[in-house]
């Protein structure tokens, strides 16, 4: 009953939204709009990989945004240094975010405790930083790394090119990408896969009692996000066109885990919400931006205490509540999608 | 001899991880909290000492002093305003919400101070002082001979006192302690201004040596984390060891390997203790 109701929401809606999509540039004349879109797909689709570790797994990464400085400097180093194109460059930078997610998820996630596991993937957060800091001859250090051209034209058969050139094309290329990255999220989610996830972030002990291979399904998980860091990473790289060591900080960690935990974390689409909210917010509000990181401090620390599963997923839980409360009838399919206890609720849904 | 300066600046800079370790250990140990802010609070008391230094022209023991008592209340406002609402939480919120007061902190003071660097006018910068074997920094002499006397002051406290025993008690047995009438509200204030003051201490001895800005706290809890997980978790031992062990590898790196991965000592130390020995060096429980 509850699975047909979603199949009829699903048939229309994301139809709907692509179509929506497809006419932002047709609507929006401002450039500037635009480019606000493109950043915050961007940053949408590195925030779901950052949810899949996080929010469905259980283990919170400080690395990911490592992996995203790993691939945007790989894919733009090919580029310039080899003369790559960027179809052949941004697969090389994901493969690359991809082989450090594998050692280093190898290493790490045989740490079974989230605490310890959070603080060792700040120090490897901070080796890569520093060695996209240090290592002049290659990076170029602190000074950057300038001039990074956008994706080579795309020869289309006796009609013309696209190119990249304009943001409305971009635009095209980023929100396909935010798309498919998104319809993955939500198949992860509804797949035995997903349910180990959540298995294993409700209870890590219980999970491996009934046989799941936490190491093996956390290290999937890991390097799924890292998936997700590499393919941002590259389409970053080659929008803004320049890259320092500074965006790869913890400051900008910080960043994601603060649209994560407003968007709603372990929802699929928080992500998205809270990096487009996250985004768009601080352009607006011009005043704001020297306080951004200060802001962003104190919103983490009372979203935390106050509403533990962010402003989308709150609404949602209540939401959710009140349809309980009209139809009598168990917690519907906004609490499914919060999953309380998803290994139990979604086994279910299957059955 | 080249080498013994090197190991002596180790020691110096180790002896402060010392300080901010032990905070940290404490809060963790006691309170199962990860204060990450505790760095701003190290921060916080080298910003206070140098206004009292530099600007009121206090003396110089004595604005430490001061600055400790004021980061102790401090600490105990983070307790209750912060940490107290996060009892019987998960780590993964507490450390959200510790690294969110950490990121609020380094960034308030960076907006309300500027992001110049001071020194604090310390009169001991100048001198210098002869051991017999080796003639050392005024200063850098306090920095140690300060750091070990708090921390023979903290064992003491922590063996010796009521306040002490009711700490260990907790950490114990959190149940029993309570059915004997500890209050571990109160425990855990306690274990706060503790740890703050001694961040603090850390802070004003430390910022004449080294410079003073908002973006100085970090960096120091991160290895004076790693310092606790190498020495193990709630071991004052430990974070002696740990502190100086870190201290001097780190500028030994630093002279004969390179100064731009110094900081990258401490990442390793940390990958291979959780790798190889998760319960440190003198821990006793190990990591559920």
């Amino acid at each position: 009953m509850r699975l047909m109701r979603r199949d009829k929401y699903n048939k229309w809606l994301p139809l709907l939204v692509i179509v929506l999509l497809a006419m932002v540039p047709v609507v929006v004349r401002d450039a500037y709009v635009l480019h606000l879109f493109i950043v915050s797909s961007i940053f949408a689709i590195l925030v779901m990989g950052l949810n899949i570790i996080t929010g469905f797994t259980g283990p919170l990464s400080f690395v990911h945004i490592g992996f995203f400085g790993i691939s945007a400097y790989a894919s733009a180093l090919l580029v310039l240094k080899r003369g790559w194109s960027f179809w052949l460059s941004w697969p090389a930078g994901i493969a690359m975010a991809l082989l450090f997610g594998l050692v280093i998820g190898l290493l790490a996630l045989r740490i079974v405790d989230r605490l310890l596991f959070s603080v060792v993937t700040i120090g490897f957060g901070e080796i890569i930083r520093m060695v996209l800091h240090n290592w002049e001859g290659l990076t170029r250090g602190s000074s950057g790394l300038p001039g990074i051209p956008v994706p080579n034209p795309i020869p289309l058969l006796d009609v013309g090119v696209i190119n990249f050139e304009s943001k409305t094309t971009y635009y095209f290329l980023v929100v396909l990408v935010a798309l498919l990255a998104y319809g993955l999220v939500v198949r992860i989610k509804r797949s035995q896969m997903g349910i180990a996830f959540f298995a294993i972030r409700e209870n890590e002990t219980l999970a491996s009692a009934v046989g799941i291979h936490t190491y093996r399904i956390k290290l999937v998980a890991f390097l799924l996000s890292a998936l997700y860091a590499g393919v941002a990473g590259g389409l970053y790289a080659h929008y803004a066109r320049f890259l320092g060591p500074d965006l790869f900080t913890i400051e900008a960690s910080m960043d994601l885990l603060v649209m994560l935990i407003l968007g709603g974390i372990g929802t699929s689409l928080g992500p998205v919400f809270g990096a487009v909210v996250l985004t768009v917010l601080p352009e607006y509000l011009r005043v704001v931006a020297d306080y951004r990181l200060v802001i962003y401090g104190a919103v983490l620390t009372i979203t935390v205490i106050l509403l533990p599963q962010g402003v989308l997923g709150g609404l949602l839980v209540y939401l959710a509540a009140r349809r309980e409360r009209a139809y009598e009838e168990p917690a519907g399919r906004a609490a499914q999608s919060i999953s309380e206890l998803p290994s139990q609720s979604e086994g279910q849904g299957k059955s | 001899m080249l080498i013994i300066n090197h190991i002596m600046d180790g020691v110096v800079i180790g002896s402060s991880y010392v300080l901010i370790a032990l905070g940290v250990t404490l809060i963790f140990g006691i309170v199962d909290v990860v204060q990450i802010a505790h760095g701003e609070v190290y921060m916080l008391g080298a910003f206070l000492t140098l206004f009292l230094v530099n600007s009121l022209h206090f003396n110089y023991v004595l604005s430490i002093v001061i600055s400790m008592a004021i980061l102790a209340v401090f600490g105990v406002i983070l307790e209750e305003g912060v940490f107290r609402w996060l009892r019987g939480r998960p780590h993964l919120p507490v450390i959200l919400a510790a690294f969110g007061l950490s990121m609020f902190l380094a960034n308030g003071t960076l907006l309300l101070l500027g992001g110049e660097s001071y020194a604090i006018k310390s009169p001991l910068r100048e001198q210098m002082v002869d051991l017999g074997f080796y003639l050392i920094n005024a200063q850098r002499l306090l920095v140690v001979v300060v750091s070990a006397g708090l921390t023979v002051c903290l064992f003491l406290f922590i063996n010796k006192t009521r306040l002490g025993m009711a700490m260990r008690a907790i950490t114990q047995d959190r149940d029993a302690a309570e059915l004997v009438g500890v209050d571990p509200n109160k425990i855990f204030m306690a274990a706060f201004a503790v740890a703050s003051a001694l961040a603090a201490a850390a802070g004003g001895l430390v910022g004449p040596v080294f410079l003073v800005n908002s973006a100085i706290g970090f960096m120091p809890f991160l290895k004076s984390f790693v310092v606790v997980l190498f020495g193990g978790i709630g071991s004052v031992i430990g974070s002696i060891v740990g502190g100086l062990t870190l201290g001097v590898m780190e500028t030994l790196a630093a002279a004969y390997v390179s100064t731009e991965y110094k900081d990258a000592v401490a990442f390793a130390l940390l990958i291979v203790v959780l790798l190889f020995k998760p319960s440190g060096l003198f821990g006793r429980k190990t990591s559920s």
